[in-house]
C-alpha cells in the first residue's frame, strides 16, 4: 500500500463559519495505480491533491505515506519524504521562466544535492526519453503549452517519484496535445508509476484505473 | 549551485533591466558618496599619527577660565618642566607661525608658515630630511630648514643646501636642510623652520624663562608609563598644575595636555591656535551622512525586491515544490542580493575615481584613493558585504515564506505587514530627506547670517597693511604721507585687527574690583581714528584725542563695563589700571565681534597708542583702485624693499568661516544625493504599486472613473507617507540642527517656515516623481489590464 488517508477533515474559519473543503475523506491507494478524481468547481479535488502531496495540512485525520505517519510528522521531516516520493504536474506548467528547458530539468537534482557528473547524465537521459533533446537549450516561453507540459512531466519525473499528482495536466493544452500526454501518463503507469490526477473529462479519466468522485468536499 | 544562483540573477538582471538600473544604480551612488565621506573622515581623523611617537607626544593648553582656554603656554614652564619632571622625556618650544619676506638671487616672495623651533625639532616630530644633517641642521642660528616646494621654488633643480636666503631684507640664512614636504595630515604646516637659537638672544621671554607669559606652543614627550591611561594622564596633569601653582602662586590657570593626534579635531574650543584645525563635530556629522546615504540606498533595494516579490513569488512556490528547502532560498536571494552590491560596489569604485577631483575641489583636499590599500579594500568590501546582506535580508527572509499552495494558484495577495513594512522604508527615507534638507536650509541661513551679521562696525571697503621691514620705524612719515592723500586719509594705525583677536591680559584692576577674580581682558592698542575708521558706535563719553596715551586713557566696551560693575554712566571718568599704567576710562564703545561669532563678546579694552602694527584705511567701492594705487605709491617709497601686500577686513573676516563654508557645501551634495537616491526608489516603487493596481485601474475606468481622479487616487498613498515622514524628521531636525547652532555664540533661531519648506520640496518631488507612474497607469487601455486574467 502506497498511502491511506482516513477520516480527513479540512476547513477554513470564515465569518464565524466553519466551511469544509474537506470532509470525511476515506482512501486507500496501492502502489502502480492510476486514479482519476473529478467533480465540479469547488469541490475540493485540487485541495485533496494538494493534501496527497503533502503541501497543505488538515484538521483532523490520518495519512499514511509508505508506513509513515504524515500528520505527525515534523515539517522538515515531511519534506523530505514528498521530495523523495512525489512530483508534480501542474495545470499551468509552472516552468521557471528564467531557466531554459534543460536547467529546469536540473533544478530538482541541484536541491537534491546530487553531484555534477551524476546529473548531467540524468538530464541527458530525461531529454532522451523525451525526444526534447533539441529544445535543451530553449527557454519556456520558446515552447508550446503542449512541449511545456512534456517538459513539466519530465521535471517531475527525474528524481524517479512513486507518485505522480497530476492537476489538470491538460487544461491548458487542446485536445491533440491533451491526448498525447495522457498517453504518456498512461505508459509511465504501465511502467509501474502510481498517478492520481484530477480532472474534469470523462474521457480523459477513463486512462485511469479508477475514479473517485467529490462533491462539496466529499466522496461520493 | 553558485553558479546556478548567478546565472538567474543575472538572467533577471537582463530581463528587467530598467529595475536593475534603478537597482543598482542607487546602491552604486549611494556606495561612491560613502566611500567619498569615509575617505574624508579617514584623512581627518589621520592628523599626527604619522610620527614616531604620536601616542607619547602631548602638547601643553592653557585654561584661564571657562571661556578662555589657549593653545599656548609661557616659554619658561616649556623649557623647564622636563628638569623638574623626570617622565618628560623630551620638550618641543615652537613660536606661533609668522610671515617672511624671503629673498634668493634678487627674486622676493612673501611667505607665510614660518616657525622658529628648538634645536630638537626633527628627533622630537617625525619629518624627514631629504638633503642634510638631522644630528647638526638646526645647531646654526642662522641655519633654516626649508620643505622640497621651497627649495624647488628658490633653488630650482640646483642643490639648496649650503645655499642662503635673505629674510626681511637683513639677515641671512643659510640652508642646512630640505625637509620633505609636510604631509597633509599634520596641524604643522610649514614652509620653514629655523633654530631658535636665532632669537634666544633677543627674546625677553626665552631670555628670563618667564613662567606668565602665554605665548609658545609647547610640545612633550612623555614615558609611556605617564600618559598609558586616563588616570595616569590625569596625574601627570595634576603634577604639571602643582608645579605651575608652587611657581607663579598668585595665578590661577588650569593646564591639560591634548594628545598630539587630537590636536586637528579637538582644538575648537582653543584660542590663539595654529589655523585651519578640523571639527571633530563635522566628523560625526559626515560619518551619520555616509551611513545614512548607505542605508537609504540599501532601502531602495529592500523596497524595489518586495514590491516585486509578487512576480518572485511563484518562482519561491515552485522551488519549494521540487525540492528546495527554505534555507536554500534564503541562500537564493542573499547572493543575487550581494550579486547586486558587489556589481555597484564596482560601479562605485569607476565613480569615486572620477568623482575624486571634484570632491576634493569642494572640500579643499588632497585625497587619494588606493585600491590596493589593504585597509581600502576591505573596507569597500565590508560596504559591499553589509549592504548585500541587509538589503537582501527582507526579501530573502520574507519571500522564502511563501507557502507554495497559496502562491501557485493564481496571484499572491500580499499581507498587511508587508505593506506595512515597505510603507515604514519610504517614510524613513523620506524622513532622511526632510532631515537632510532641513540640515540644509539651516547651515544656508546660518552662514548666510554669519555673513551679513553687523559686527558692531562697517566691515566693508576697510583695506589693511601690516607693517614690515622699515615701516615700522617710519610710522609717522606713513600717517603724514597716508593723511596728505586724498584717498587714504581716512586711515588708523592699530595693534590687531578686531577679527579672531587673540590677545588677553590679567593685569588690570579697578576701585571695588574683587581682589581674587580673574578675569581675562582681550584688548587692543589704537590711534585716535580707530573709532572713525570702523565706523563703532560710542555709548558714552569721548574717543582718544592725540595725546591720550600721555595720560593713559582708556575706551571699554559694553561688556567690560556690566563686568565691572558699573553702568554706561558712571564708568566714564573710572579709574583703571592696565598693565601697572593707571588711567581714566574716557568712553564706552557699543558692544563689537572681535573674535568669530562662535564665541561671545568678551570685555574688551583699547588703549591709546602712537605706533602699531596695522594700517586699516577705509575706501569707497569707486574708489578702491585708486586707494590701492596710493598705498602702492606711498609704501614703495617709504618702504622700497618690501612688496606692498593688501588684505580687505571683509575677506578676511570671511576666511575665519572657511571650515563652516566647506562642510556646509559637502553636505548641500550629499543632502541632493541622499534625496535624489530616494527619489530613484520612490519612481520604481510607484512603478511597481501601479502595476499591482492594474487591473484595479481597468475595472475602474471601465466603471467610468477619470485619468485624474485615478492619478489622486495612486499618489494619495505615497502623499500620506510623505506627511508622516515629515513629522517623524521635525524633532530629529530640530534637534539636530539646535546643537550645530550652539557652536556659535551668535546664530540664527530654527524657525517653522524651515521645516515647511523642506517639507514642501520633497512633497514636490515626491508627487512628480509618482504621478508620472500614475499618470501611465492612469491612461492606459483598461481592456488590457482586463483581458490578462
Amino acid at each position: 500500500m502506497l498511502l491511506q488517508l482516513n477520516n480527513i477533515f479540512k476547513w477554513v474559519n470564515s465569518g464565524g463559519q466553519r466551511i469544509f473543503l474537506l470532509k470525511d475523506i476515506n482512501l486507500e491507494v496501492q502502489e502502480g495505480e492510476f486514479i482519476s478524481v473529478m467533480g465540479p468547481s469547488g469541490s475540493g479535488k485540487s485541495t485533496l491533491l494538494n493534501v496527497i502531496g503533502m503541501l497543505d495540512g488538515f484538521e483532523e485525520g490520518e495519512y499514511t505515506f509508505l508506513d509513515e505517519p504524515v500528520h505527525s510528522l515534523k515539517e522538515k521531516h515531511r519534506a523530505n519524504l514528498y521530495k523523495e516520493y512525489i512530483g508534480f504536474v501542474f495545470q499551468q506548467y509552472h516552468l521557471l521562466d528564467d531557466l531554459t528547458v534543460q536547467e529546469n530539468l536540473e533544478m530538482p537534482l541541484l536541491y537534491k544535492k546530487i553531484k555534477g557528473t551524476e546529473r548531467k547524465a540524468m538530464v541527458a537521459d530525461m531529454l532522451d526519453r523525451f525526444n526534447i533533446v533539441g529544445k535543451k537549450d530553449l527557454f519556456p516561453a520558446q515552447l508550446s503549452g503542449g512541449q511545456q507540459q512534456l517538459v513539466g512531466i519530465a521535471r517531475a519525473l527525474i528524481s524517479s517519484p512513486k507518485l505522480i499528482l497530476a492537476d489538470e495536466p491538460t487544461g491548458n493544452l487542446n485536445s491533440s496535445q491533451g491526448e498525447e500526454i495522457m498517453a504518456l501518463f498512461k505508459q509511465l503507469n504501465d511502467e509501474g508509476v502510481t498517478i492520481i490526477q484530477v480532472t474534469h473529462s470523462e474521457k480523459n479519466a477513463a486512462y485511469g484505473s479508477r475514479i473517485i468522485n467529490l462533491l462539496d468536499g466529499r466522496m461520493i | 549551485m553558485i553558479k546556478n544562483y548567478v546565472k538567474i540573477a543575472w538572467r533577471n538582471f537582463v530581463q528587467h533591466k530598467w529595475y536593475s538600473f534603478l537597482n543598482i544604480g542607487g546602491l552604486a551612488t549611494g556606495m561612491a558618496c560613502s566611500i567619498l565621506i569615509l575617505l574624508w573622515v579617514q584623512n581627518e581623523s589621520s592628523y599626527d599619527s604619522f610620527h614616531a611617537n604620536a601616542n607619547e607626544i602631548f602638547r601643553l593648553t592653557a585654561k584661564a577660565n571657562e571661556d578662555f582656554h589657549a593653545a599656548v603656554s609661557p616659554a619658561g614652564m616649556i623649557l623647564e618642566l622636563p628638569e623638574e619632571m623626570p617622565e618628560i622625556e623630551s620638550g618641543l618650544l615652537m613660536t606661533k607661525p609668522f610671515d617672511a619676506l624671503v629673498e634668493v638671487n634678487g627674486q622676493k616672495f612673501k611667505e607665510g608658515a614660518f616657525y622658529f623651533a628648538e634645536e630638537n625639532f626633527l628627533d622630537f616630530f617625525t619629518f624627514p630630511l631629504i638633503a642634510g644633517d638631522s644630528k647638526t641642521a638646526m645647531e646654526q642660528p642662522n641655519g633654516i630648514l626649508i620643505t622640497e616646494t621651497m627649495a624647488k621654488k628658490y633653488f630650482g633643480n640646483d642643490q639648496a643646501l649650503g645655499k642662503t636666503m635673505k629674510i626681511n631684507n637683513e639677515e641671512t640664512f643659510q640652508v642646512t636642510g630640505v625637509l620633505a614636504d609636510v604631509p597633509s595630515n599634520s596641524h604643522l604646516q610649514f614652509k620653514a623652520i629655523l633654530p631658535i637659537g636665532h632669537i634666544a638672544k633677543t627674546d625677553q621671554d626665552l631670555i628670563n624663562k618667564v613662567w606668565d607669559s602665554f605665548d609658545y606652543y609647547g610640545y612633550f614627550h612623555f614615558e609611556k608609563d605617564a600618559v598609558a591611561s586616563v588616570e595616569a594622564l590625569a596625574n601627570t596633569e595634576d603634577k604639571i598644575n602643582n608645579i605651575y601653582a608652587e611657581r607663579m602662586p598668585e595665578f590661577e590657570i588650569d593646564f591639560s595636555l591634548q594628545a598630539l593626534t587630537d590636536i586637528h579635531l579637538h582644538s575648537s574650543n582653543l584660542q590663539i591656535d595654529i589655523p585651519g584645525h578640523g571639527n571633530s563635530q563635522y566628523v560625526s556629522i559626515f560619518l551619520l551622512v555616509a551611513f545614512i546615504i548607505l542605508v537609504v540606498a540599501c532601502i531602495n533595494y529592500m523596497n524595489l525586491a518586495t514590491a516585486r516579490s509578487s512576480r518572485r513569488a511563484r518562482e519561491v512556490g515552485l522551488r519549494k515544490v521540487i525540492g528546495a528547502d527554505r534555507r536554500q532560498l534564503v541562500f537564493q536571494f542573499l547572493s543575487e542580493s550581494l550579486i547586486v552590491s558587489f556589481f555597484s560596489l564596482i560601479l562605485a569604485v569607476g565613480l569615486v575615481y572620477v568623482l575624486l577631483p571634484l570632491f576634493n575641489d569642494l572640500a579643499q583636499k588632497e585625497l587619494v584613493f588606493r585600491i590596493g590599500n589593504p585597509m581600502v579594500w576591505t573596507t569597500l568590501i565590508a560596504i559591499a558585504l553589509a549592504s548585500g546582506l541587509v538589503s537582501g535580508s527582507y526579501p530573502a527572509l520574507f519571500l522564502s515564506g511563501f507557502k507554495p499552495v497559496k502562491v501557485l494558484k493564481g496571484r499572491l495577495k500580499l499581507s498587511k505587514h508587508n505593506l506595512y513594512f515597505r510603507n515604514g522604508l519610504v517614510v524613513s527615507q523620506f524622513a532622511v530627506s526632510v532631515l537632510l534638507l532641513v540640515g540644509t536650509i539651516v547651515i544656508f541661513k546660518q552662514l548666510n547670517f554669519i555673513k551679513d551679521k553687523n559686527l558692531g562696525y562697517n566691515k566693508s571697503n576697510l583695506i589693511y597693511i601690516p607693517m614690515e621691514g622699515e615701516m615700522w620705524g617710519k610710522q609717522e612719515a606713513l600717517q603724514a604721507a597716508l593723511a596728505e592723500n586724498r584717498f587714504t586719509n581716512d586711515f588708523s594705525i592699530v595693534s590687531d585687527l578686531p577679527a579672531s583677536l587673540v590677545t588677553g591680559d590679567f593685569d588690570i584692576s579697578w576701585e571695588g574690583k574683587d581682589p581674587e577674580q580673574q578675569v581675562l581682558f582681550p584688548n587692543i592698542a589704537t590711534d585716535e581714528n580707530f573709532l572713525d575708521v570702523f565706523q563703532m558706535t560710542l555709548k558714552n563719553g569721548r574717543g582718544f584725542s592725540k595725546n591720550s596715551f600721555e595720560n593713559n586713557d582708556y575706551l571699554v566696551n559694553e561688556t567690560a563695563a556690566k563686568l565691572m560693575g558699573m553702568d554706561l554712566r558712571n564708568i566714564v571718568g573710572q579709574k583703571l589700571s592696565f598693565r601697572g599704567k593707571s588711567g581714566t576710562v574716557i568712553g564706552v564703545i557699543q558692544d563689537f565681534n572681535f573674535k568669530p561669532l562662535q564665541y561671545a563678546i568678551e570685555p574688551l579694552i583699547v588703549w591709546h597708542s602712537e605706533r602699531g602694527a596695522i594700517t586699516v584705511v577705509r575706501t569707497t567701492p569707486q574708489d578702491t583702485e585708486q586707494t590701492i594705487a596710493a598705498l602702492e605709491e606711498i609704501y614703495s617709497t617709504l618702504n622700497p624693499a618690501y612688496p606692498l601686500v593688501y588684505n580687505f577686513m571683509d575677506a578676511n573676516l570671511d576666511a575665519q568661516y572657511r571650515g563652516e563654508q566647506q562642510m556646509g557645501a559637502i553636505f548641500n551634495v550629499f543632502a541632493l544625493l541622499a534625496i535624489f537616491i530616494s527619489c530613484m526608489g520612490l519612481y520604481g516603487l510607484s512603478a511597481f504599486m501601479a502595476e499591482q493596481r492594474f487591473k484595479e485601474i481597468g475595472i475602474r475606468k471601465v466603471l467610468g472613473a477619470s485619468a485624474l481622479r485615478m492619478v489622486n487616487m495612486l499618489s494619495k498613498d505615497f502623499l500620506k507617507l510623505v506627511f508622516i515622514a515629515f513629522i517623524v524628521a521635525i524633532p530629529l531636525a530640530w534637534y539636530g540642527m539646535d546643537r550645530w547652532l550652539q557652536e556659535f555664540a551668535f546664530h540664527i533661531e530654527i524657525q517653522w517656515w524651515m521645516f515647511v519648506a523642506a517639507g514642501m520640496i520633497v512633497l514636490v518631488v515626491a508627487l512628480s516623481t509618482v504621478s508620472y507612474q500614475s499618470l501611465r497607469a492612469s491612461l492606459s487601455s483598461p481592456i488590457k489590464s482586463l483581458r490578462t486574467e
